[in-house]
């Protein structure tokens, strides 16, 4: 107990030098020289990379129609279960530092056809879009997996991440996987191997 | 000058303001001949190639005014900041040393520094290497604590990509890579030379 103690109270920076020594080592394998430090200019370098990179809103409209036994209320639940169930299934809750999904449930809107409609609207932030994309892409398979039980229903999207939006409306799930799959599969090649 | 302290001068040094409030810069005037001080200190018998990390404790007095309490030495890569300070004052954070037996300066925050500064809350904590001087700065988004084996790890991957892939110098891929973990631990950063005026480089 001590010992923990103690070590949470050392700073101790010698893995900061252990990779400098081995950058050196690279550089040396490599016949790399050591570039110039301008630290100013690594700043706008990695500015220049966020803003290319950029945060992204996400938000998802799901319209379920409530079709009788069913009721508006039933459907909100189950949907609220399934979005978190696929949140944490698909590791999209491991980008979201600590920030909540928004899920807002609009009143039941009743149709023409006398058929009401759950909605619901899941809104969250993304920080950091290329490596969110993986996660984001098995949560819309994941969800489109759970609702089939729950057809018909149709998918709105406003999906917002760098200077790249896309708008969809009134899809299905699979449908709607489809057009962000193929606007998104070139803009978000990741920048590095990993 | 600890009197003529403005109200959000201090909300800032008692961590209090939210990281949209946070000062474009942050004028440590009061305590920088302590810290250039420590930084001599710090590279005494470079010549023979010994140097040794120095730290002390950055506290608010009771009359706002800042200053360096507690200096310690370290060893050549570690130092343990002595934070007990009297009731009369507010501990704002810790200021410690990067020297380096070959003479290597600019270096910013190691892995274990972020996660030091995280781990104890401090409101700022404080790296001078040669003639650059670096911050961080908590905030509301910071987290309560974090694994400093998980933020070691995660600073190799991003300096050695930096490195390598990004071609950048050490002091820049360091730079950078504390300012990717700042952004993932809601920190903000501050950057500035041995005059104690820094300017803010990231607010989360």
């Amino acid at each position: 107990m001590n010992a923990k103690r103690d070590q949470d109270n050392v700073i101790d920076d010698s893995r900061l030098w252990q990779a400098v020594e081995r950058a050196r080592e690279k550089r040396k394998a490599l016949g790399i020289e050591a570039p110039t430090t301008d630290l100013i200019a690594a700043i706008r370098k990695w500015e220049e990379k966020e803003t290319a990179m950029g945060e992204g809103n996400f938000e998802l409209k799901l319209e379920v129609e409530a079709i009788p036994p069913n009721t508006v209320d039933s459907v909100q639940a189950r949907l609220k279960e399934v979005i978190e169930e696929v949140v944490a299934a698909s590791g999209l809750d491991t980008l979201l530092r600590g920030q909540k999904p928004q899920l807002v449930f609009a009143q039941g809107l009743p149709t023409k056809e006398g058929v009401d409609i759950a909605l619901m609207v899941l809104a969250f932030v993304l920080h950091e879009a290329p490596t969110a994309w993986p996660h984001l892409k098995a949560f819309l398979e994941l969800l489109g997996t759970r609702l089939k039980k729950a057809t018909p229903r149709t998918i709105n999207a406003d999906i917002t991440i760098g200077k790249k939006k896309v708008h969809i409306k009134g899809m299905t799930p699979e449908d709607a996987i489809k057009v962000i799959t193929e606007e998104y599969e070139v803009y978000f090649q990741p920048r590095r191997k990993g | 000058m600890g009197e003529r302290r403005t109200r959000k001068e201090v909300a800032f040094y008692e961590g209090k303001l939210k990281s949209s409030e946070l000062p474009e810069k942050v004028n440590l005037a009061e305590v920088t001949a302590e810290m250039n001080d420590l930084w001599e200190k710090s590279v005494l018998n470079i010549k023979v190639g010994e140097v040794r990390e120095h730290a002390a404790t950055l506290v608010l007095g009771s009359n706002g005014s800042l200053r360096l309490d507690n200096v310690v030495e370290g060893g050549p890569s570690s130092v343990t900041p002595d934070r007990d300070v009297g009731a009369d004052r507010t501990l704002v954070g810790t200021f410690h040393t990067h020297p380096y037996p070959d003479g290597t300066t600019g270096m910013a925050f190691s892995g274990a520094d972020i996660a030091y500064a995280i781990n104890k809350g401090d409101t700022m904590t404080l790296v001078q290497s040669g003639q650059d001087t670096f911050a961080l700065v908590h905030t509301e988004k910071t987290p309560a604590s974090v694994s400093r084996a998980v933020l070691e790890a995660e600073f190799d991957v991003l300096f050695d990509e930096y490195v390598i892939e990004d071609a950048m110098s050490d002091q820049e891929a360091a730079l950078v890579t504390n300012l990717d973990l700042c952004k993932r631990y809601g920190l903000a950063f501050y950057l500035g030379k041995s005059d104690g005026k820094l300017e803010v480089v990231y607010k989360p």
